[in-house]
């Protein structure tokens, strides 16, 4: 993970936060496909925001 | 999606049923309707929109009645529209059916095996066929009002939006939005732990002065009780010298003895009570005081039922107790709680409430099994009693002697006897004080360790809070990185629209015109002056153009990316879909309209086109001859009445047919065979 060297908080890298965009945007994508109820799909993607999240915080 | 077949069952115009079937071959894709004005187009296009979306043109009559006049005449209740169309290699069949007024059914099946079978949701798989907000485009009534249309920008952009999946992206960002105000409402919560964290650790450290304040001052108690005894010593040795007081004085001293080692029993019995009610005395006197709350709490506190050197320690613990010594949980939300809350509710803020909150605190620790607890406690109750009655006699025969003692003594030793009788009221003081302070410590102590462990555990929390609010900044990252991809994304694709509408203008219109797009998706038309552009309201028939080519250029975008690979760069794959145009040309001029035509049947999957009679004319019919491969007329039939109503109206040819069994014109479909 990146340091964002403004503010010295930690911060996603550009490279983080292509990667999670792209899997929200899978996700999204799977909610049309699978036909999953919308309450579903925003606890799945809670759930997938927090592991990656958690990966990147490493 | 390809369309294959519509069949029409009573539907509006169409009595009884009628099933045609659309070009789908890709090389002739396309199918032609012809027909008067009014011999049914646009009932065509309304049946694709009705059976689809269950919608309808803006200028279509009648719209809730759905079932043919002449059926109804006939004791035919229903109307129904059936589509059969391809989609991902599969071929699907739509079917609505109207129930009566606006209210109809949908259902889906699809083909399998040979066999059909019904799809869960048919709505859903339409939508993500099609998306309602694009039917407009696709099924295109060129009739509706141009100008309106036009200024309709709000809805191209959505129909942008939809087709290139940003809607869907739209989606994910209002749930991280939600998501990303959950967490912080998370760290909201256990950060409402974090300020219980810091008055934790201030009350620790409270307590810890208290304690030490409470272990200097034991200590100076202590020393002060010695130096008590030394002199209590000094002055019994004096006594017992003086001769007339020494058989009273070791009468005393054995009294005295006597005192001193019930004091220590009833010191380790009010202790042994004492751990009791630490451990478990909460459950057993609930019991006893629901037996008989208010008188019991009144004695307890006032008249020393129970001991009052320990009753304030005794129900601070009480208090807190919610579970059973049996280990079953008491908590709140029992039923003798909830009973006695409601009661307590209804006293409200008084005392008799206070009381009774108070009360269903303690019945929350209620346990039936416990009975034999109840005994235990009036038996250490009882043992306490009995000592301190024991040592209130001993006192009483002490006080006795020691008033023979001052009889018997000498005035020069009373001062002996009163400096006695002040350094043992100071000892008996120092020493309860010493017994109170030991006990406090214990519960101070106690209350340290039950902190720390709260510390303990608090310290996990604090742990969560700063991953809720790392998470919640993430999320308000992605967030924000996702809404400017969008806005990029959204302006590349409204760039590559508003550049394919020039490519065909330059090959249509000769560059006379050309269109702007603006961030808001207003249309403008700028027309060449000189070598310059300038804003113009275009005429009827350019703006005919400029909405088919908006239409044309959804449908580029869309064929596009029918094999475009998901990510972020195309979010959806796009469909293949039909375009169906209902009388698109009437303005227009004819080369504009010959070309643009040609352009479309060359670039489109499928098309299907409605004209009437004032719309179509040899050269553009062979303008796109080469792609149709059906064509279709509608004919009017009418009973007699009408059919001369027809005639009177000018029309002589195959459109209109006379039908004597029928009571109102209705719309028959003919292939027509054309050279």
């Amino acid at each position: 993970m990146a340091k964002n060297s403004d503010t010295n908080k930690d911060s996603l890298s550009e490279e983080d936060k292509n990667k999670i965009s792209q899997l929200v945007i899978e996700e999204a994508l799977r909610l049309i496909r699978e036909d999953a109820i919308d309450k579903d799909y925003e606890k799945r993607l809670e759930d997938l925001l927090i592991k990656e999240f958690k990966k990147v915080s490493l | 999606m390809i369309l294959r077949s519509i069949a029409f069952e009573n539907w509006k115009q169409i009595y009884g049923e009628q099933k045609i079937a659309f070009s789908s071959d890709r090389d002739r894709n396309t199918t032609l309707f012809l027909g008067y004005n009014g011999a049914g187009k646009t009932t065509i296009l309304n049946a694709v929109l009705w059976c689809f979306y269950e919608m309808f043109t803006p200028n279509i009559s009648d719209p809730e009645e759905i079932v043919n006049k002449e059926a109804q005449r006939r004791g035919i209740k229903q109307g129904a529209v059936t589509i059969e169309f391809e989609y991902e290699s599969a071929i699907y069949c739509a079917r609505r059916e109207s129930l009566g007024g606006k209210k109809s059914i949908l259902s889906v099946t699809k083909k399998q095996t040979g066999s059909w079978v019904s799809v869960d949701n048919p709505e859903r798989l339409l939508s993500s066929v099609l998306p309602r907000s694009l039917a407009p485009y696709f099924f295109y009534d060129g009739e509706a009002e141009i100008s309106k249309f036009l200024e309709k920008s709000k809805e191209a952009g959505k129909a942008v939006r939809s087709i290139i999946g940003v809607s869907h992206v739209d989606k994910a960002i209002s749930s991280l939005s939600k998501i990303r105000k959950k967490f912080g409402k998370e760290a909201e919560l256990v950060g409402g732990q974090t300020a219980e964290l810091s008055q934790l650790n201030a009350k620790i450290q409270d307590n810890e002065d208290i304690r030490a304040k409470l272990t200097l001052e034991i200590e100076e108690f202590k020393e002060n009780e010695l130096k008590l005894r030394e002199v209590k010593t000094k002055i019994d040795e004096q006594l017992v010298s003086l001769k007339e007081t020494e058989g009273i004085q070791r009468i005393v001293l054995n009294l005295e003895k006597q005192i001193s080692e019930f004091e220590s029993q009833l010191e380790r019995a009010k202790r042994e009570l004492f751990e009791y009610f630490g451990a478990r005395g909460a459950f057993v006197l609930a019991r006893f005081f629901v037996e008989k709350p208010r008188k019991i709490i009144d004695e307890a506190y006032e008249s020393g039922k129970v001991p009052r050197d320990i009753s304030e320690a005794l129900f601070r613990d009480i208090s807190k107790k919610e579970m059973c010594i049996c280990g079953r949980p008491l908590g709140h939300g029992s039923t003798e709680f909830e009973k006695v809350l409601s009661r307590r509710n209804e006293s409200g803020d008084t005392h008799e409430g206070r009381r009774l909150q108070y009360i269903g605190e303690l019945v929350a620790s209620i346990h039936e099994g416990c009975e034999v607890e109840t005994e235990k406690f009036f038996e250490l109750i009882s043992s306490v009693r009995v000592f301190e009655e024991k040592i209130q006699a001993l006192h009483d025969q002490k006080d006795d002697e020691a008033k023979k003692l001052t009889d018997n003594v000498g005035r020069e030793h009373a001062q002996i006897v009163a400096e006695k009788k002040r350094v043992e009221d100071d000892l008996r003081s120092t020493v309860a004080k010493i017994g109170a302070g030991q006990r406090d410590l214990e519960v101070l102590t106690e209350q340290i360790r039950e902190a720390d462990k709260r510390k303990a555990e608090l310290a996990r929390v604090q742990g969560k809070v700063n991953d809720r609010l790392r998470f919640e900044q993430y999320t308000a990252e992605v967030q924000a990185y996702l809404e400017k991809w969008i806005e990029a994304h959204e302006n590349l694709q409204r760039k590559a629209i508003e550049d394919r509408m020039n490519q065909a203008l330059n090959e249509i219109a000769n560059k006379a015109f050309v269109v702007r797009v603006d961030e808001e998706f207003g249309f403008g038309i700028f027309k060449k002056v000189g070598d310059k552009f300038e804003a113009t309201d275009g005429s009827r028939g350019e703006k005919q153009l400029v909405c088919l080519l908006f239409v044309a250029a959804l449908i580029e975008t869309v064929t596009g990316r029918a094999d475009a690979p998901t990510g972020m760069g195309l979010l959806l794959k796009g469909a293949i879909a039909p375009i169906i145009l209902d009388s698109t040309f009437g303005s227009m001029q004819s080369d504009y309209s010959h070309r643009s035509l040609k352009r479309l049947s060359e670039r489109t999957h499928q098309l299907v086109l409605f004209f009437s009679d004032q719309q179509i004319d040899s050269d553009l019919f062979s303008a796109i001859k080469k792609k149709v491969s059906q064509v279709y007329s509608l004919v009017i039939e009418a009973p007699d009445r009408a059919n001369k109503e027809f005639e009177a109206a000018g029309f002589s040819f195959v459109g209109v047919r006379s039908n004597s069994s029928i009571s109102e014109a209705i719309t028959k479909i003919e292939r027509l065979n054309y050279e």
